[in-house]
């Protein structure tokens, strides 16, 4: 296993898509600062999903009765407010798809972590996934966050499989989602 | 019996709280929902109306000598009538605001608004227009007309000084709350963004000679095949009008085509479930094709077969050049066929003009002369179509060199916001070529995508909902991506 250097994430971008090994992140970021000598800047989406406060019911982790989440929808050039100690659901405004023999992880950007900004608890990406990134963003600081959609928020490194498998089908859960989506079996309400 | 004072301070009162309580929902600049900038600006219009109006009725009031309904009733009553008119405004106003407030961006397809209106504004005299969306309970879509607002703020302008005037350039469109933010399902917005420019561009003037004339010899046709036949003073016009109505929808129809291509089309006939005239349901001994029962025109609208038949004529135009691009077989051309409603289409084209029939309620003498001057005039309406888009590409070429690669990504699951074509060439695709290869993906290929997916199954209905909805979702995020 290795990281993919710059170089190496370029070329995987500029395969068909038909090519097991490409690599698609779009839109791709405008700014040359985006991408690293081993990473890409991932940007926050502008979809969240709220859990409703004070929540009505206990969430079942293993399913069952369905959350009951507020979907948002934040334009570009406005702002979600963020209470501390509060959590919600985003998403990355890049859509992602691996190539069969990378996969990925998403760490929180330095500036984004010191502000006591978490977003991300599950980070790792299967190789083949595609879709953008749910992030479980929570503001584990003691003041009220602004998050700004658009923003730089989380870095993706790229890691090289060995030995990938051939994969003939796209399976998971949650291929290709391009809003938030909560934990499957449970529905969100919108407003 | 003249109110007296009690009752029009009553009136008064009442007219503040109520529009208070319309203004009170306008107040959405900060917070959520988030709604487009064009609805903010109605909200905004809404709000500053509402202040003017209440500071008008304060100071109205304050003004008001109650000793007049006792010494010159008739004065009294006329000068309170004031009241009763805004109440009467307010009240057309009252029906716009929850419509708009329940079309938030979650609610309504913002890209595909913000797309069609990106090319609208290609068009000359049109470069700064906007469209603010409200939502419907009919199953249908219409314009709200720019200038009925325009004089409905001039007349609350003649009652309350410095009223604000209704925001430039501002197109309202009403769209049926369960397509919320669908793409495919909306294209028909275009046919009313059509609307709007038909009324603010005044092409009602460009298309009224051809009526004029067409419907002299209509009139004369008749009176020679008919002894005895007399027409009013009035029936010309009567005629005309409802000439230029039908002329109005197919100029929308074809203005949509160029607007977007043909997946208006497509969604037109899935708006209205022509599908239910499918080729291939036709009855033994039937000599005309199923979508022949759909001939007949009503008072406001032509027949739909018409106006499929129109749309392809106008696609298979030469500034056009779809119609040849959309019944090719698929981009990557494994696909050995088309969507059946291309079959449809060029069913409803091919029908004779016999076919068509018209029953007027209203004046069903006149019917068969109104039929024959549409007949006549309409080929008038694709020419000022073609005048307005001027220097506005169809598109179709893009599409052309597009859609293999579009279809390619969906196929793969992917957004198809950054293509890589196969000379190495990377690009976004242009958003007709976009929205025309995602439809037909739609249509004819989503099997495609689900033999694609583990456990898929094209024959589950719930398996082929949920797709369907993921191909509208990456188009749409393509969408977004490519405005930046």
């Amino acid at each position: 296993m290795s990281v993919l250097s710059k170089s190496l994430i370029l070329d995987r971008l500029n395969r068909q898509i038909e090519d097991l090994r490409s690599l698609v992140v779009t839109p791709f970021p405008v700014d040359e600062k985006a991408l690293d000598a081993d990473s890409l800047d991932l940007r926050l989406g502008h979809y969240f999903l709220f859990p409703r406060l004070p929540a009505r019911d206990a969430v079942d982790t293993q399913g069952g009765k369905p959350r009951s989440d507020l979907s948002v929808h934040i334009p570009f050039g406005n702002d979600l407010v963020l209470p501390a100690h509060q959590t919600v659901l985003g998403v990355t405004l890049e859509f992602i798809k691996l190539p069969h023999d990378v996969s990925g992880q998403i760490l929180t950007k330095s500036s984004i972590a010191r502000s006591f900004l978490v977003i991300e608890t599950a980070p790792w990406i299967h190789p083949n996934y595609r879709g953008c990134l749910t992030l479980e963003i929570a503001n584990v600081s003691n003041s009220t966050l602004i998050l700004h959609p658009g923003m730089p928020i989380g870095q993706l490194i790229l890691i090289s499989v060995d030995n990938p498998e051939e994969i003939e089908f796209l399976s998971g859960k949650y291929v290709g989602p391009i809003r938030p989506e909560a934990p499957s079996n449970q529905a969100p309400h919108k407003h | 019996m003249s109110p007296c004072i009690g009752d029009v301070r009553h009136d008064a009162a009442a007219l503040h709280r109520f529009i208070d309580s319309i203004a009170s929902g306008c107040k959405v600049a900060e917070g959520y929902p988030s709604y487009l900038e064009s609805s903010s600006a109605f909200f905004g219009y809404i709000l500053s109306l509402a202040e003017k109006t209440r500071a008008f009725l304060a100071q109205f009031m304050d003004n008001l000598d109650p000793q007049l309904a006792v010494d010159d009733p008739e004065d009294f009553y006329s000068r309170t009538q004031i009241i009763r008119n805004l109440r009467s405004i307010w009240s057309d106003l009252h029906e716009l605001v929850k419509p708009a407030l329940d079309a938030d961006t979650l609610h309504v397809p913002c890209p595909l608004v913000n797309a069609l209106t990106s090319r609208l504004r290609m068009i000359k005299g049109f470069e700064n227009v906007r469209f603010a969306v409200l939502h419907t309970n009919y199953l249908n879509y219409f314009q709200i007309g720019a200038g009925s607002m325009r004089e409905r703020a001039s007349e609350i302008a003649g009652i309350v000084p410095h009223a604000p005037s209704f925001p430039k350039d501002l197109g309202i469109i009403a769209h049926p709350y369960s397509q919320s933010s669908s793409i495919f399902l909306n294209f028909a917005l275009a046919h009313e963004m059509g609307h709007f420019v038909f009324q603010e561009g005044r092409k009602a003037s460009r298309i009224r000679p051809a009526i004029v004339k067409a419907l002299k010899a209509s009139m004369k046709n008749m009176k020679s095949s008919t002894p005895g036949v007399r027409f009013d003073r009035r029936d010309p016009e009567w005629c005309r009008d409802r000439v230029l109505r039908w002329c109005q929808e197919i100029y929308c129809d074809l203005f949509a085509l160029w607007l977007i291509g043909p997946c208006f089309s497509f969604s037109f006939i899935e708006l209205f479930g022509l599908s239910r005239f499918s080729p291939s349901v036709t009855a033994a001994g039937d000599t005309l094709p199923p979508i022949a029962k759909a001939a007949d025109f009503a008072d406001s609208h032509p027949a739909m077969a018409f106006r499929i038949g129109e749309h392809v004529r106008f696609l298979k135009s030469v500034e056009l050049g779809w119609w040849d691009e959309i019944n090719k077989k698929a981009g990557d051309g494994s696909k050995d066929k088309t969507n059946h409603y291309l079959t449809l289409m060029s069913e409803a084209e091919g029908l004779p003009k016999e076919t068509f029939k018209f029953e007027s309620r209203f004046k069903p003498k006149l019917s068969q002369v109104i039929l024959d001057t549409f007949l006549r005039s309409v080929g008038e309406v694709s020419r000022v179509v073609k005048e307005t888009f001027a220097g506005v590409p169809s598109e179709s070429g893009p599409f052309h060199d597009q859609r293999s690669v579009i279809e390619k990504y969906l196929s793969f699951g992917v957004v198809p916001s950054r293509l890589v074509f196969p000379d190495g060439t990377v690009q976004p695709p242009k958003i007709v070529a976009l929205l025309n290869a995602a439809n037909l993906f739609y249509l004819e290929r989503l099997d495609l995508l689900i033999g694609k997916i583990q456990d898929g199954r094209p024959e589950c209905l719930e398996c082929r909902a949920l797709w369907a909805e993921r191909v509208e979702m990456w188009t749409s995020k393509a969408l977004e991506d490519i405005a930046g």
